[in-house]
């Protein structure tokens, strides 16, 4: 199967909306109260990072500016210092050394961070979590009735509810004609 | 709210260096503040899609229901590419503003074509 035919190609996948206890709008109206401060929990391939690029729109709909910064982006992380106005959105923040994730969430005015666990610095927004209901929901979306639910469901429990790895792994299986490989394991 | 897009060349397969001619016409509820026509490659797959655009022709001072032609020219690479992990795509792409919001854009159109020295996509042979 092509690359652009593949349906967990990583446009799809990101383009699949967050699922989660609350809906967007809630939390964007829990980001607001707590003066755009926040921090969301959740262990990898949990959705933290959709859920952030969504909170992005909805903040920025309020007429603020709203930075996405990856943990790896010094420069941007640097600016999130001096630049006071802005909502600063740091994804995979629980990359960032302790000691520096601490500074920032203190001196950042305006800041939320994804994070494997819960900050004393930081308003807690949300617990994200994966079950096998929201796999089957989002395989269904991305693969209709045919989605290999099986294997998926068997990868899932392998990853640890890690919804990214599941995709790679469909992706793989896809783009390689695997699945029955699968199957057979 | 609708827009369209035709090329001169109707089967958009097209070789390198070639030019990409065609026209663009919209019916918008409010006349837009600029549309422009893009030119593009990008990526689909397993990576994170990237987005290339190589050419682009800004239009200002057009009705809500408007014509514009268009001419943009292909570069040397990449071609049209179907692989396993990644595909490259070109298009041609007509964006607007979005709503109120003028500095934001909306895709409003978006037509598919072919660039290869054969006209044909480049990949491996479907088994």
């Amino acid at each position: 199967m092509r690359a652009h035919e593949n349906p967990y190609r990583v446009s799809r996948v990101e383009a699949l909306g967050f699922r989660g206890s609350e809906p967007v709008a809630h939390l964007a109206a829990a980001v607001r109260s707590h003066e755009y401060r926040g921090v969301i929990v959740g262990p990898e391939g949990s959705g933290k990072s959709t859920l952030l690029r969504e909170l992005a729109g909805s903040i920025a709909a309020d007429g603020v500016r709203v930075r996405i910064a990856r943990f790896d982006d010094v420069a941007a992380l640097a600016s999130a210092l001096v630049e006071r106005d802005t909502v600063w959105l740091v994804d995979g923040a629980e990359r960032i050394p302790a000691p520096i994730r601490s500074m920032l969430a203190t001196l950042v005015r305006r800041i939320v961070m994804t994070s494997h666990e819960e900050t004393s610095t930081l308003p807690l927004l949300v617990h994200c979590e994966t079950d096998l209901a929201l796999l089957d929901d989002l395989l269904a979306e991305l693969a209709g009735p045919t989605a290999a639910s099986e294997v998926a469901e068997a990868l899932f429990r392998e990853s640890g509810g890690n919804l990214r790895l599941v995709f790679q792994a469909l992706y793989d299986a896809a783009a390689q004609d695997f699945a029955g490989a699968f199957l057979a394991r | 709210m609708t827009a369209t897009i035709v090329l001169r060349k109707p089967d958009g397969r097209f070789a390198p260096r070639e030019r990409v001619d065609g026209s663009a016409s919209w019916s918008l509820e409010h006349a837009p503040a600029w549309l422009e026509v893009r030119l593009a490659w990008h990526t689909e797959g397993k990576g994170t899609k990237e987005v290339v655009v190589i050419g682009l022709e800004r239009v200002r001072g057009v009705s809500a229901q408007d014509q514009r032609t268009f001419g943009l020219t292909l570069p040397e690479m990449p071609y049209t590419y179907h692989g396993r992990i990644v595909s490259i795509l070109w298009s041609v792409a007509v964006f607007g503003p979005s709503g109120r919001f003028w500095h934001r854009e909306q895709l409003l159109a978006t037509l598919p074509i072919v660039v290869s020295p054969t006209r044909e996509p480049i990949g491996e042979r479907r088994t």
